[in-house]
């Protein structure tokens, strides 16, 4: 139930002085008789000495305290059911890239989609809102229920630029999120596209959309090799006619490095590769139209993770050397660090320092050493040594075994190292990997001939795969809106304490980050920069651009009703808009008719001395 | 205006009439003996036991010890029986001044008569504060009586001194309250030779008037009774209260007593003529 004037509800202060009245009643001067015992009913006890006596006419003094309580809800305008819910609006905002475009006169649709709401709130007298926005993952922006100056304001401080999606679930979440499996839901787009035409019945649809141009970067790609970087820019003209476009790649400082003209005609993608020997971020951007933000994409260039490799004290002199050969064999490997590791930890993820608009990247460390140094990579056999010709069984599934040929290996083996078998010659294990990533190569390389094998360089090829893998970091360097990426959070951590991984949005969320090894993350569905952080500090990060083809096309923005017309049955039914007439009609006259009721039944039970009443 | 007490009322209302007495003599227990007739002749007419205050020179002591117990010779000018006057002083006498009034003049006028009769009344007030007196002190005891008992007339009989064996005893009230009418009835007729139930009763007591929603609260106990009162509620009172009254003519007949309805808005002479008639005679 909702009170559309809570102040009528002061009329229950009537009650005080009904209940004094009957009270007062109570306590009038007593006709005195000699025998009150010959006044009993039959149903009255008999009991001797003064007494206190209900209301005998309690039923009268209800009848009348209900029909206060009930004028009381009629002047404070009790609304029930679907009465209650016209004064609880659910909302439904279009949360996409497309939200983002301006108008001729430079307003954007999203500032429309405001005043829209606003302007419901208003005309249906709405007390509370629930605003849910639209995205791959629909979120509640108020609610439920909150007061509508508090939603309108969450509404004001909302800014769209999600990729395309369907408003279908934000509207189911809507109504869940409201409480109200039925209630209308009022919807709030900028055109008719995606799933429109097949929201569920009850949902009404206004759009503030325009019909604009645009020009949009539909892809961007960044290649980075030996000469310098290579841009792969995808341009398309969303226009009515054929448009000719200037596209500038700036490097970070803003200086302009390349400036290309692009014939574009309406909706044909233009391609325009540019390369330039800038190592560092390019910018590349088109002119500034209805919307912007799909006109600019920053691409950064590939990440570089180079393994650092430490090989410990205490290796057999010759395994030592047969490492040492294998991973000169790598490009990108650091000069190999003969000793002891280093103090403060392993994978020097902990040694960088970032600042707030740069990330560091570290490193990832593989730690070479003998069986039982507690190394990444333990290389040795223990006990009786044993020499295999095979046949060898692997897991081949393991990234560790790509491609490995072990045909024409001698693998000396001693006793069977700790972990899970990878390869195996009857029943001893050669190779094994403990429950946090530990590797054993339980070899005697002295008399052993793999080292000699063209196993042994893509064993250790797979390893630094392996290990660069687990370096932590995103998958992705420079996604689109929309995209998905994983992030890598170590397993093995060196240092002393346990590391707090999170990620940072660009509007400066911070969200923690639980798991390790490759975390795939949700869909992207905000522009900027995401960071991953470690103990508050960046580690890595992505830069998200708005490209998203479906929502720089804005020709088609504006009008719902061919949307709504062609659908046929599947289209939704628009809510009823409440007329002028309806706002008196919705006041619960059911009310007055049941106070009517009440004082007549009251009158009339008061009104019985004929027949006699006890 | 109902005065407390009319007394001229009272003497006009006595005037040549005696207490009729009983006809039979009645024995009760050891020589209680009522004369059939008093006169001043000296033969013994009876034995009776002996009484703190009694002259012991009239003992018998050949009955004393015969029986062990002291015995007096009654002579016959002392078989001059008691009449006990009991006067109900609880607060439903008082239900109107008319009624309280009435009371008064009713229980001086038998004390006239006992007293005119040659009799010697004794006027037991039950009251709050219990009160005895002779014909003296009647008239000040009624014009005093403040009708405030809040006990019915069997509790006030409890709280009030024992009473006495005579020949006469006679009940004013309204007999308007919860007792048992047959243990009450023989508690009164035991040590009297005779026993007169005179019932005092307001004309409101008896047919109300009322209507209305009201809440009645009794004048002794204060008991609260809500009804909303129509002619069926009237009607319903009007038939306990005669089952009522029934129950104590029917224990008085049992005690070999009589019950005498009166109703306090008639004069006290109109009560003398007529409900209360039976218990006077002409005086010699």
């Amino acid at each position: 139930m909702s009170l559309g004037a809570p102040l009528g509800l002061l009329a229950l202060g009537a009650l005080a002085p009904l209940a004094l009245v009957y009270w007062l009643r109570r306590r009038q001067p007593p006709r005195l008789v000699s025998a009150a015992f010959l006044w009993r009913s039959p149903s009255h006890r008999a009991e001797a000495g003064p007494r206190l006596e209900r209301f005998s006419r309690e039923l009268s003094f209800l009848f009348e305290a209900l029909a206060v309580v009930a004028a009381a809800l009629f002047l404070a305008d009790a609304q029930c059911g679907a009465a209650s819910a016209s004064s609880h609006l659910v909302v439904v905002v279009d949360g996409s890239l497309s939200l983002r475009a301006r108008g001729p006169d430079g307003v954007e649709a999203a500032q429309r989609l405001r005043d829209g709401v606003r302007a419901l709130a208003d005309e249906r007298r709405a007390a509370w809102l629930t605003i849910v926005e639209s995205g791959l993952v629909p979120q509640v922006l108020a609610g439920p229920r909150k007061d509508a100056s508090g939603a309108l304001a969450a509404l004001d401080r909302w800014s769209p630029g999600r990729p395309r999606h369907a408003l279908g679930p934000a509207v189911t979440l809507a109504r869940e999120v409201a409480g109200e499996l039925d209630a209308p839901v009022f919807v709030f787009t900028d055109g008719p596209g995606g799933d429109v035409a097949s929201l569920p019945s009850g949902t009404s649809v206004r759009s503030v959309g325009v019909r604009l141009d645009n020009v949009a970067f539909v892809s961007a790609q960044r290649l980075d090799g030996d000469t310098g970087a290579v841009l792969t820019l995808g341009v398309v003209s969303f226009s009515r006619a054929s448009r000719t476009v200037e596209l500038q790649v700036c490097d970070d400082t803003g200086r302009l490095l390349e400036s290309v003209r692009l014939a574009l005609e309406p909706g044909v993608p233009a391609v325009a590769r540019i390369a330039s020997t800038a190592a560092g971020p390019l910018r590349a951007s088109l002119p500034d139209d209805a919307l912007p933000e799909d006109g600019v994409v920053t691409l950064w260039p590939a990440r570089e993770r180079p393994v650092e490799s430490r090989i410990q004290g205490g290796l057999d002199p010759g395994a030592e050397r047969a490492i040492r050969a294998a991973l000169a064999a790598f490009s990108g490997q650091r000069p190999v660090d003969v000793g002891t590791p280093r103090a403060d930890g392993g994978d020097g993820a902990s040694a960088g320092t970032a600042t707030a608009g740069e990330a560091q990247l570290h490193a990832p460390v593989l730690v070479i050493g003998d069986r039982g140094s507690g190394a990444r990579v333990q290389v040795g056999a223990r006990g009786s040594l044993t020499s295999y010709l095979g046949p060898f069984f692997t897991r081949r599934e393991h990234p560790v075994l790509d491609d490995v040929n072990f045909e024409g290996v001698v693998w000396t083996a001693g006793d069977a190292p700790p972990g899970r078998p990878l390869v195996r010659a009857g029943k001893a294990t050669l190779v094994s990997e403990e429950s946090d990533g530990t590797l054993h190569l339980n070899v005697a390389l002295r008399r052993s001939n793999v080292q000699r094998s063209e196993a042994w360089p893509v064993l250790w090829a797979n390893v630094a795969r392996l290990v660069r893998g687990e370096a932590p970091g995103f998958s992705a360097r420079n996604p689109t809106l929309g995209a998905r990426v994983a992030v890598t959070v170590p397993r093995r951590d060196e240092t002393g304490d346990p590391p707090r991984w999170s990620l940072r949005e660009a509007s400066g969320h911070a969200r923690p980050l639980l798991g390790t090894g490759p975390l795939p993350l949700p869909p992207l569905e905000h522009a900027g920069r995401l960071e991953l952080l470690r103990n508050d500090r960046s580690v890595d990060f992505v830069e998200i651009s708005s490209v998203d083809a479906v929502e720089s096309d804005l020709r088609s923005r504006g009008d719902l009703s061919s949307e709504l017309a062609g659908a046929g049955a599947a289209a939704p039914r628009a809510v009823a808009e409440p007329s002028s007439s309806d706002r008196g009609a919705s006041r619960s006259w059911w009310l007055v008719w049941a106070m009517l009721a009440l004082l007549l039944a009251d009158a009339w039970w008061l009104g019985r001395p004929a027949r006699g009443h006890t | 205006m109902t005065l407390a007490l009319d007394a001229p009322a009272v003497a006009r209302a006595a005037a040549g009439l005696v207490l009729r007495l009983p006809r039979v003599a009645h024995r009760g227990r050891l020589g209680e003996v009522r004369a059939a007739s008093i006169g001043s002749a000296m033969e013994l007419h009876d034995f009776r036991e002996y009484q703190p205050g009694d002259d012991v020179r009239h003992l018998d002591w050949n009955a004393v010890a015969r029986t062990g117990q002291l015995v007096l010779r009654v002579r016959h000018d002392e078989v001059s029986p008691r009449v006990e006057v009991l006067v109900d002083g609880s607060r439903s006498m008082a239900a109107s001044a008319e009624k309280a009034a009435r009371a008064r003049e009713v229980a001086l006028w038998l004390c006239t008569l006992a007293a005119q009769g040659g009799l010697e009344p004794t006027l037991l007030l039950l009251d709050a504060a219990p009160r005895r007196g002779g014909s003296a002190q009647a008239r000040r005891l009624l014009e005093s009586a403040p009708f405030e008992g809040r006990a019915g007339l069997q509790e006030a009989l409890r709280q009030a001194p024992p009473l006495r064996t005579c020949g006469v005893r006679l009940v004013v009230s309204d007999w308007l309250f919860e007792a048992e009418p047959g243990a009450l009835a023989a508690q009164l007729a035991r040590g009297a030779a005779a026993l007169a139930l005179v019932q005092l009763a307001d004309p409101e007591d008896l047919v109300p008037t009322c209507s209305g929603g009201l809440r009645l609260v009794d004048l002794e106990t204060g008991e609260a009774v809500e009804r909303f009162v129509t002619a069926a509620v009237l009607g319903e009172y009007r038939s306990r209260l005669a089952a009522h009254l029934e129950g104590w003519r029917a224990a008085a007949r049992r005690v070999q007593a009589s019950f005498l309805p009166a109703t306090a808005d008639e004069p006290l002479e109109r009560l003398a003529r007529g409900p209360l008639a039976p218990l006077v005679e002409a005086g010699r």
